[in-house]
């Protein structure tokens, strides 16, 4: 299996998690390197999608500075966890109001943790 | 003695068993004697059908014992909420009893408090220890809801009256396969009476409250329990508990209470806005955020002291739909007279050094560690999320690199040290084996 075949199942397997909407793997300037969605789209879902693609590059300088792993946003009726790959890549989980985070933390660590050595 | 434990994470089961097969079962050479597997409680039944039938088809192993978790976790590995995790050994210093089953454990005890001691004690061994699974708290979507019942005037009054009718409540849900995990307390102190002098255990658990399976070889059951035993004349088993006891804050009186551990009035007023006030929480801003879930609750720990200076950890969660608060305060807890309690603070770092307190503790007789079982609260695991992994670094640091060790996440966590039973939650157990 190639290396971007073995990150989309691992994309697809945060994506079978309780609760999550979508999963992005983008680089650090915004442009996206493999993504998973359900298939309920949504205008909302779009939107923060949306959001993320023009911020992640904010992020991603802020994480770099701080020396962050990890960034939650709590948006109305969406949460999104931001985690560092490397210095190249930021993993990007959306998922509703109602998502364990503690949980989903855990996991989407795990996760970016063997996409980072796939990378 | 050759133990192997290892880890796989992914959305697909059958995926997930193949590779621990190959990876972590057949790397011991011949059939093992012993093997605990532990899968996430997302799965479906008939994916948890077909795993153990591979599992035991592949490896054809006998003594294979397991359940399901929110997490699982293994020594060298972050753990995982998607996955599964097998923790096998083969070698003649360890002596594994055969697994058994008991089957709606909450209501037909008795074949299980008479049968279980007579087995455990067959062998004369110099160092023994049970391990065992039990079927972990399972409540209905409208669980909250139905404990109004409990804030009303007769209960509060006629508490002895709601305490009979309670464990008859407990017992009908019990045949329906729901409940707490609080009728383990009642269990252990059976076995301690009968000679089981030491145990480890814990209680299969999903985070929602839903659906928690035991395993014994590839049969599987819903609101049962399934134990074994080691026995060893060269291997020694080191047990021990702790908490996370990082800090004591204010203290409470619990004043009026029911047998199922539900606090209906602290320091003389309704216990969930006076604990609430306790916290410094204000009512409102918990309101809010907690109404619209049926479940979700404001999780917080408390411990009483008992005759010997030390704390019992318990877990209260507040509910706005409700007056009183749900403890997991076990029956022998609670005493007639009000309950002096004290609120306790959590915190990552906390949880990371009990965790080693725990492990250090069963360690400190054993110079050789062989590999460790470690029982830990799945709301620890909320407390430290990412961190977790931290925890995990601590446990092996005292075991050693390259000890195979496993850790469960789970409903309740028990033990019974020297006869002494210890049913607890928000905790973690450890069982360090080695010479």
């Amino acid at each position: 299996m190639s290396s971007i075949n073995r990150v989309k199942s691992e994309l697809e397997d945060l994506l079978e998690l309780e609760d999550v909407e979508a999963v992005v793997l983008f680089r650090i300037d915004g442009s996206v390197i493999e993504s998973s969605f359900d298939n309920n789209y949504t205008s909302r879902k779009i939107r923060v999608l949306q959001w993320c693609k023009d911020n992640v590059p904010r992020v991603s300088q802020e994480m770099r500075g701080n020396n962050l792993q990890k960034v939650t946003y709590e948006l109305s009726d969406t949460c999104i966890l931001f985690f560092a790959i490397g210095k190249i890549g930021i993993l990007t989980t959306l998922a509703n109001n109602t998502a364990n985070l503690s949980l989903l933390a855990v996991e989407t660590k795990r996760k970016a943790s063997t996409i980072e050595n796939y990378m | 003695m050759q133990v192997k434990s290892g880890m796989v994470s992914n959305r697909s089961l059958k995926k997930v068993v193949k590779e621990l097969i190959d990876d972590v079962i057949l790397e011991i050479k011949g059939i093992p004697d012993f093997l605990l597997i532990a899968f996430t409680s997302k799965y479906k039944r008939t994916d948890y059908k077909r795993a153990l039938e591979l599992l035991t088809q592949e490896t054809g192993v006998k003594n294979l014992i397991g359940g399901t978790f929110p997490a699982i976790g293994v020594q060298n590995e972050v753990p995982t909420t998607q996955g599964g995790a097998a923790f096998t050994f083969k070698g003649s210093e360890i002596k594994v009893q055969r697994p058994i089953i008991y089957k709606n454990i909450r209501t037909k005890k008795k074949k299980f408090i008479t049968e279980f001691p007579k087995i455990y004690n067959t062998t004369k061994a110099k160092s023994k220890i049970a391990f065992v699974l039990s079927t972990g708290p399972k409540l209905q979507p409208n669980a909250m809801e139905q404990l109004k019942l409990l804030d009303s005037y007769p209960a509060i009054r006629y508490q002895k009256m709601f305490n009979v009718l309670g464990s008859g409540l407990e017992w009908l849900l019990g045949k329906q396969g729901l409940g707490t995990g609080s009728y383990i307390d009642e269990l252990l102190n059976y076995l301690a009476i009968n000679n089981v002098s030491e145990l480890i255990g814990g209680a299969t658990f999903d985070i929602d409250l839903e659906n928690n399976y035991q395993f014994v070889s590839d049969f599987i059951y819903s609101n049962s329990l399934v134990g074994t035993s080691f026995s060893s004349d060269t291997i020694k088993f080191g047990h021990s508990w702790t908490f996370d006891k990082s800090e004591k804050t204010k203290e409470y009186s619990i004043t009026h209470k029911l047998k199922s551990g539900y606090i209906q009035k602290i320091n003389g007023e309704r216990a969930n806005n006076k604990l609430l006030q306790i916290m410094d929480v204000p009512s409102d801003i918990y309101n809010e955020f907690f109404e619209k879930f049926s479940y979700a609750n404001a999780l917080y720990l408390s411990g009483i002291k008992e005759e010997d200076g030390n704390y019992h950890p318990f877990m209260t969660a507040n509910h706005p739909k409700l007056k009183g608060v749900v403890s997991t305060l076990p029956p022998s807890k609670i005493t007639e007279d009000p309950i002096k309690a004290e609120l306790f603070t959590q915190s990552g770092l906390g949880i990371e050094k009990s965790a080693y307190e725990c492990v250090n503790k069963a360690a400190e007789k054993i110079t050789n560690p062989k590999f460790g079982i470690f029982i830990n609260c799945a709301n620890r695991l909320l407390i430290a999320g990412d961190k977790i992994a931290e925890e995990n670094k601590k446990l092996a640091e005292r075991l050693g690199d390259n000890v195979p060790f496993i850790t469960l996440y789970s409903g309740c966590e028990f033990s019974i040290f020297s006869k002494k039973p210890k049913y607890t939650t928000v905790s973690i157990h450890g069982l360090v084996a080695g010479k």
